[in-house]
């Protein structure tokens, strides 16, 4: 017998059917349901999306960001920048707004990396806090009082439910196999090593600044793409409401209550906060108290998550770590 | 004129950043945690005063609190925070975010977003006359003074006293420092009891001269905050000159437009963390 | 004679790892002992059980009639019990006067204070406003020791007394251990150097892989016996 390093865990012939399946069922869907249930499931998607970024930033790459509201704005206001003041179809805008906040990261990497640990958490928030003073300054997108979305005016409101709930399916698909195969990549298992320990792993070639801003400029265009689904599902964007450091308060709640470092755990801790979002909605301040408190308990008590303590670490769905199985030789 | 007078503001309103900073940077510097609620607990140190005050008066209602918050501070340390700080660096971050939503949105339901603030009688608003045109408020140069004198005897008490001493030891080598009789957890729960003890202080200076409400915890947070990186991580009083920065860039900036005070502040806190990271008055440690 | 400290059939493990295996010792008020071994041997280990930074997995460690068992590591030092640890350890963001001064932190009276340290040790006198991140190898050691010193401890744990220190530096600490036992403090003293270390003490242990396979007086122990259990030439 001889130990064989293989990259997939013996889920993986589960997941990829059910995967595949369960992404039939939810393209078909619109034609089956109620808009009104569409626009839950788009809630729903950006809610993954969003805390897999954050764990991306995080759990994978050990950037504890409370900011990351500032590229959800950025990206909602740039689709209505693209969109409305420049005439593009949705989709292109929304590319161009992903991109644009790509490229409004870096700078801004360079600024917020001088800090670090909680005061880079706290360097981010501040980041979020001037962007959004400075787009409130601008008339054009609508100052203080927020911006309205018309590029959906000819469109009938069923169609373009259904148009965003598509947009959306794909958006989360490509953001959830982007994370999965970034893990599996180099930079992976470069932003591992940074995160157990980053000047060991400085000595052993690891570029670990470019590893670390490379993360935060994709990480950037992921809450954008956000944003923008947020933007197309609300049809108006408001300065107070899409900065807002509630965002950030959901991302961690979502991957610490989830599970920290997985590919799973944030897609179940948003399907969790999504039903406690629809128990509590009524209760308002209420609900994000009761949060808080679960979140400091499921810091302390169950470090790995809810991922973590129903699979005890043995099930790995999203597999990005490497198993070792024997093999019989012969 | 108007510039000597904006300065001059600028000056006295550092005095309160300096304040709120310190707890947060005494507390860095002793456990590496960054306490992301401590602006919403120098808001619940205001708000407390109010509950108090109203049933007795002002000066018992500050002479209750401020107690409470310290105990308050050194209870979390001990049960929540030092279990966090077993865990990694990413917990004790979490819980004290987790912190800031729990107090902003605690003080909300019971309170509402509406705006208060504490009745001071005649001092709030009476103010010392300086020069033909130059006039500070009474409340504003105490808050100065405030935070000078905290500034100076924190100094003293980490230079001066064994128990000061002990916790710069901590802070180096906590199993060293076990070894020579040093309890960390309690010298851990002591540091964040004076944090949030310098928290409240600023809290209820704040809420004496200003509207407060729930919301404010952050952007107090963001200015301490700003206060510790401009004047230098690891420096008492850095962390003084950073919030007198602080309060002149942005009193200058509200000078040349009224809208434009906060950003101004913002800007002054970039450019330093882009030309000078290490603040003004930086002592980088032997380690 | 009274039993300063006692060690009943001590265990300890890393994990999984066993490093010390059934360790009995006495050691008598007054005198001072060496463990003596080779890097790994668990002489570490003991030290650290002893002071209660790590709980040993069996046996019982009694210090001045007292069962220890309750007591965690910053007590032990109230209650008499000092270690200065492998590499040092000295605060490098205090100065030699403000390290000196923290080790009286655990309040207890006795002969040892800022000045009579200074005389046992004078180059801390000169040193006196130096940061600790700036003192060098053998400076450090006296001043470790007279930190340790400043809790007026019943017995001293010294960790590899002689370790990277030139031979004239680490005369001058052997030297001191007499006047240390003289004002009443026992010490157990872990040492890699041999010669030293018998020289400096009354008793002595060879410990062999977490086993203490030679124990007896200083003076009557054979070099030969010494480097077949140092060694574990014909050790079973």
């Amino acid at each position: 017998m001889s130990n064989v390093i293989k990259r997939s865990s013996k889920f993986t012939y589960f997941t990829i059917p059910v995967f595949v399946i369960i992404l039939i069922g939810l393209y078909v869907l619109p034609s089956k349901l109620d808009f009104s249930y569409q626009i839950k499931f788009v809630d729903l998607f950006v809610l993954i999306i969003i805390a897999t970024m954050w764990n991306l930033l995080a759990g994978f790459g050990g950037l504890v960001s409370v900011g990351q509201q500032a590229f959800i704005g950025i990206g909602a206001y740039s689709l209505v920048f693209f969109t409305d003041l420049k005439g593009q179809s949705v989709i292109v805008a929304m590319v161009c707004a992903v991109i644009f906040s790509g490229l409004v990261a870096i700078p801004l990497s360079f600024i917020v990396f001088r800090l670090k640990g909680g005061y880079f958490a706290i360097g981010t928030w501040v980041l979020a806090e001037i962007i959004k003073l400075i787009i409130v300054q601008i008339q054009s997108l609508g100052g203080g009082a927020g911006i309205s979305l018309g590029a959906f005016a000819e469109i009938g409101r069923a169609d373009r439910i259904k148009m965003v709930y598509l947009l959306a399916l794909a958006v989360s698909v490509v953001i959830l196999l982007g994370t999965f195969l970034l893990m599996r990549s180099r930079l992976g298992l470069a932003l591992t090593a940074i995160r157990d320990d980053a000047t060991a792993a400085g000595t052993l070639g690891v570029n670990v600044s470019l590893a670390q801003r490379t993360v935060f400029v994709v990480v950037a265009m992921g809450f954008a793409a956000a944003g923008s689904l947020i933007a197309l599902t609300n049809l108006r964007v408001q300065p107070d409401d899409i900065f807002s450091v509630n965002y950030s308060a959901i991302m961690i709640f979502i991957v610490v209550v989830g599970g920290l470092g997985t590919i799973e755990g944030p897609i179940l801790g948003a399907i969790l906060f999504f039903f406690l979002q629809e128990r509590l909605r009524d209760y308002g301040s209420i609900y994000l108290i009761i949060l808080g408190v679960v979140a400091i308990l499921s810091v302390l008590l169950a470090p790995r998550g809810l991922w973590g303590l129903i699979t005890r670490d043995k099930v790995s769905l999203f597999p990005t770590r490497y198993f070792i199985s024997k093999k019989r030789e012969g | 004129m108007i510039w000597t007078n904006a300065i001059l503001q600028g000056l006295l309103v550092g005095g309160l950043y300096a304040l709120l900073a310190s707890g947060l940077s005494l507390v860095f510097g002793v456990m590496r945690i960054v306490n992301l609620g401590h602006g919403d607990f120098s808001i619940l140190a205001a708000y407390l005063v109010l509950i108090v005050a109203g049933h007795s008066n002002l000066w018992l209602g500050t002479i209750a609190v401020l107690p409470i918050m310290a105990l308050l501070g050194y209870a979390l340390q001990r049960s929540l925070l030092n279990r966090a700080l077993s865990l990694g660096v990413l917990s004790p971050l979490l819980i004290t975010f987790a912190f800031s939503i729990i107090l902003q949105n605690a003080l909300l339901k019971i309170f509402s977003s509406d705006t208060r603030s504490i009745q001071t009688e005649s001092l709030g608003s009476a103010s010392l006359k300086i020069t033909e045109s130059i006039s500070v408020g009474y409340l504003p140069l105490i808050t100065f003074f405030v935070g000078v004198i905290l500034t100076l005897t924190l100094h003293v008490f980490l230079t001066r006293t064994q128990l000061g001493r002990a916790m710069r030891a901590t802070s180096d080598d906590p199993t060293a420092a076990e070894l020579i009789g040093i309890n960390n957890r309690h010298i851990y729960g002591l540091a964040t009891g004076i944090g949030l003890f310098a928290a409240g202080i600023a809290g209820i200076l704040f809420g004496m001269r200003t509207q407060f409400s729930p919301s404010l915890g952050p952007v107090a947070l963001i200015f301490a905050f700003e206060a510790v990186i401009i004047g230098g991580l690891g420096s008492l009083w850095g962390t003084l000159v950073g919030g007198i920065v602080l309060g002149i860039g942005q009193s200058i900036g509200a000078q040349i437009n009224p809208a434009f005070g906060v950003l101004a502040g913002h800007l002054v806190f970039i450019t330093i963390l882009l030309f000078k990271p290490q603040g003004l008055l930086s002592k980088q440690r032997g380690t | 004679m009274m039993a300063i400290l006692e060690l009943e059939n001590v265990e300890a493990h890393y994990g999984d790892l066993q490093a010390l295996f059934g360790i009995s010792l006495s050691l008598q008020k007054g005198s001072v002992h060496s463990v003596i071994g080779a890097n790994g041997a668990g002489k570490s280990t003991l030290l650290k059980v002893i002071a209660g930074s790590m709980q040993p997995t069996a046996g019982r460690v009694i210090f001045n009639g007292q069962d220890l068992n309750k007591v965690s590591g910053f007590q032990r030092v109230k209650s008499g019990i000092s270690l200065v640890p492998e590499g040092r350890r000295i605060f490098p963001s205090l100065t030699v006067e403000e390290n000196v001064k923290v080790g009286a932190y655990a309040k207890r009276v006795g002969y040892w204070n800022t000045d009579t340290v200074r005389t046992l040790y004078p180059l801390i006198a000169d040193r006196w406003s130096r940061l600790g991140f700036h003192c060098s190898g053998g400076e450090l050691q006296m001043i470790a020791i007279a930190r340790a010193l400043m809790a007026n401890p019943d017995l001293l744990l010294i960790d590899e007394a002689s370790l990277g220190l030139a031979p004239i530096v680490v005369a001058q600490v052997y030297e001191s251990l007499s006047q240390i036992v003289a004002q009443g403090t026992s010490v157990l003293l872990v040492e890699q150097n041999v010669s030293q270390a018998l020289k400096a003490s009354t008793t002595a242990s060879v410990l062999l892989e977490g086993r203490a396979v030679l124990t007896g007086k200083s003076d009557e122990l054979s070099h030969e016996a010494i480097k077949n259990a140092y060694f574990g030439i014909g050790v079973a």
